[in-house]
């Protein structure tokens, strides 16, 4: 695209998607690495949509919010975006929409049943070993050895007295636990245990906390105290509803409010904000950040600093102290530590998921009652077949299912029949379509075939720099010396981008040009790369021989190949929603 | 669709010769995912309004996703005609997937599994009883019943 027009674009970016009864298609293009033929999804206001492959070889509906896809698809990898809005009846949006819903719901317990089976599994052959029984979740938050606290104390002598009935019941799930039922049995441990650490006065486990760096952790201002305050009122009362709560899974629950009490206290009382560890026995993405330099971790570190202060004043303010909210303060507290700490920029892109401090311990507990060994098998068979139809329904095909085929099925049997999603949407895209996997097939579908409102166009973020630049110091010069990657001022050279030496998405003709003088850089990397296989693990070896591979579309004028980037400030982002 | 077929042929050729090509988690910052994402998603940036938005979607701001989730896994949950005791299992799943630690008393539930339940055609007394079955609190039943009719 050339860069004059791009002005253009950026001022498009400030439309937000999907206002009113439309549906967005997004199309993503290609670049080297994961998905590297490019992507596709649905967006609807400020949600969006897409299947993702994952390790596992699962394909799985992903959700996420527009502004942070278009950050790491646009920005992070630099691949542009295009957007097809499609004009349709409120209701016909509404029913995608559920249909993406229901999927989403139904994959989550699909994945959580399995994951159940493993955890059984898991337990039956400790038990069956005598071994050390797996952490129980939420049960390392609070410690025994912590004790001294006198909040803790506090809070054990006012909820003593309401404690009998719970514990009652606790002991007798408990007696009643049977092998063949180890969700339950576990429920039971964890009601036992909740109670016991709220009788006993138990205190908050170090290892469950966020240590902030002391430059980074500002002491509390009169306005945060307010909101603390607010939140530690809540918090006992929920630990009171809990408590007085039936369901058999409360247990997690209690642990969780008895910890966050007490943080919320500790932060009182010393003045500086005490947070649970999120990520700490939760789930989480597993990110590379061998690549990073020290100049990228530290405008993360820059950055992550900036947003948990941004969190801090938009969760402690007392009239909005509800509990997911706090949840993304304990989130952006994590996701500062490890950043600053670990060099772990993974949290960084997790943040906002509010996912619930669970840090987990083991526990001494006696087997339940039942043949151990024959739950054991009843539950492997549980597993290996939940497994199953995971495989059976959702794993990965090139061809068959992938990111394209399923979101075109998603939206296809969100209708009740073909010539009703025709009239929804204007037309229709079949499911199964001849060379329907292949993204830009499919968005040419979307153009041409539905009722498209607008096609908008979202920039890489190579692409804007490159327009900024070239506003700044207009000339050939400049165009010349951006178009080389070692040269470049708005890019720096990464090995997971393979060798290369000339961009070439943003030119047609020449393309084929440069895409010989890259496939030469290649080559002569690879021989470097050789000679340095024994010091860097064939990691430059690896990028020449890459950089060989994705010059060959640039012989036939196609790019695939456009760099891409460890760290981009949000700042640096123009829109309405960076 | 012959007009696609040189650039649709080279992108299978691709495909076949590079392990990468498929709608893989991105490369580069994220190269796995684990075997069970949280996924609820909503991941944020970072920026002033993002985070506002984020902090602020549970109170009326942009997407009433709990409410959503919780009423399809109601509807899938009727009609897969699963053990009851397994209800309460999913839903503080799908709460934790929302921050939320104490479903029960969360003021979008009732209204949630509420029109779940209509979705999925059950008449008060029918729902009146599914709450029964898994196990809802006497003063969440009466919620959902009164949202179900």
């Amino acid at each position: 695209m050339p860069v004059r027009t791009l002005t253009l674009t950026i001022a498009l970016l400030a439309a937000t998607p999907s206002a009113g009864s439309e549906l967005g298609f997004v199309y993503v293009r290609a670049n080297v690495g994961g998905a590297s033929g490019g992507h596709a999804a649905l967006v609807a206001d400020e949600r969006i949509f897409h299947m993702q492959a994952g390790a596992d070889g699962l394909v799985r509906l992903t959700r996420d919010r527009w502004s942070h896809f278009r950050y790491l698809y646009a920005d992070l990898q630099n691949r542009p975006l295009e957007v097809a809005y499609v004009e349709l009846e409120p209701a016909a949006r509404e029913r995608v929409l559920a249909e993406f819903t229901r999927l989403y719901v139904e994959q989550d317990g699909a994945f959580a049943h399995r994951d159940e089976a493993r955890e059984d599994v898991a337990w039956l052959e400790a038990f069956r070993d005598a071994r050390e029984l797996p952490p129980l979740r939420g049960a390392g938050l609070l410690s025994a050895d912590e004790r001294g606290d006198p909040r803790a104390a506090e809070l054990a002598a006012r909820f003593a007295p309401l404690l009998a009935e719970s514990k009652r019941e606790a002991a007798a799930a408990l007696a009643a636990g049977s092998a063949l039922r180890m969700r339950e049995y576990r429920e039971a441990l964890a009601l036992d245990h909740a109670l016991r650490a709220l009788e006993g006065g138990y205190g908050l486990a170090s290892e469950a906390l966020v240590t902030l760096p002391p430059e980074l952790d500002p002491p509390l201002d009169a306005a945060a105290r307010a909101g603390l305050e607010a939140r530690a009122a809540e918090l006992e009362r929920t630990l009171a509803e809990l408590v007085g709560s039936r369901r058999p899974d409360r247990g997690a629950g209690i642990l969780l409010t008895h910890a966050r009490y007490l943080a919320v206290k500790r932060s009182l009382d010393q003045g500086r904000l005490v947070l649970l560890d999120p990520f700490d026995g939760a789930r989480r993405i597993e990110v590379d950040v061998l690549e990073m330099s020290p100049r990228a971790h530290a405008l993360a570190v820059a950055h992550a600093a900036q947003v948990e202060r941004q969190v801090r004043a938009l969760v402690l303010e007392p009239t909005r102290v509800d509990e997911p909210s706090y949840t993304v303060l304990e989130e952006a507290g994590g996701m500062l530590e490890r950043v600053a700490s670990a060099r772990d920029i993974g949290a960084l892109y997790d943040l906002g998921r509010r996912r619930l401090p669970a840090r987990g311990r083991t526990l001494a507990a006696r087997a339940p009652a039942g043949d151990l060994a024959a739950a054991l098998v009843e539950a492997q068979l549980r597993r290996d077949d939940a497994q199953r139809a995971l495989d059976q329904r959702f794993a990965y095909d090139l061809f068959d299912r992938n990111c394209i085929t399923e979101l075109v099925r998603l939206v296809d049997e969100a209708f009740d029949s073909a010539e009703e999603a025709r009239q929804a949407m204007g037309g229709r895209i079949e499911p199964g379509e001849t060379f329907g996997f292949v993204p830009f097939v499919f968005f040419d579908g979307v153009r041409t075939r539905l009722r498209v409102a607008r096609v908008e166009r979202v920039p890489s973020f190579r692409e804007r720099e490159l327009a900024r630049v070239e506003r700044e110091e207009p000339g050939a010069w400049t165009r010349a010396r951006e178009s080389i990657t070692l040269s470049s001022t708005t890019y720096e050279p990464l090995l997971r981008d393979s060798a290369f030496l000339l961009f070439t998405d943003d030119v047609f003709w020449r393309r084929p040009l440069y895409g010989a003088a890259n496939l030469a850089f290649a080559s002569a990397y690879t021989v470097y790369g050789l000679g340095a296989a024994p010091f860097d693990r064939g990691a430059r070896l690896r990028a020449g021989l890459l950089g060989a591979f994705w010059s060959l579309p640039e012989l036939a004028f196609a790019n695939v190949r456009k760099g891409s980037y460890e760290f981009v400030s949000a700042e640096a982002v123009p829109g309405p929603d960076r | 669709m012959p007009v696609y077929t040189p650039r649709a042929l080279l992108f299978a050729t691709l495909a076949v010769t590079s392990t990468t090509f498929g709608c893989s988690v991105i490369s580069g910052l994220v190269t796995s995912v684990s075997d069970s994402i949280s996924g609820t998603g909503n991941a944020i940036v970072g920026s002033s309004e993002s985070l506002s938005d984020a902090v602020g979607a549970t109170s009326g701001g942009v997407k009433p996703s709990y409410a959503n989730d919780l009423r399809e896994y109601t509807v899938s949950f009727v009609r897969s005609g699963a053990e009851p005791s397994t209800f309460s299992t999913g839903a503080t799943r799908i709460a934790a997937d929302h921050g939320i630690t104490n479903w029960e008393t969360n003021g979008d539930t009732a209204s949630a599994i509420g029109k779940g339940l209509e979705d999925a055609h059950r008449t008060p007394a029918q729902a009146q009883a599914f709450c029964s079955s898994v196990g809802l609190s006497s003063d969440l039943s009466q919620k959902v019943v009164a949202r179900s009719d």
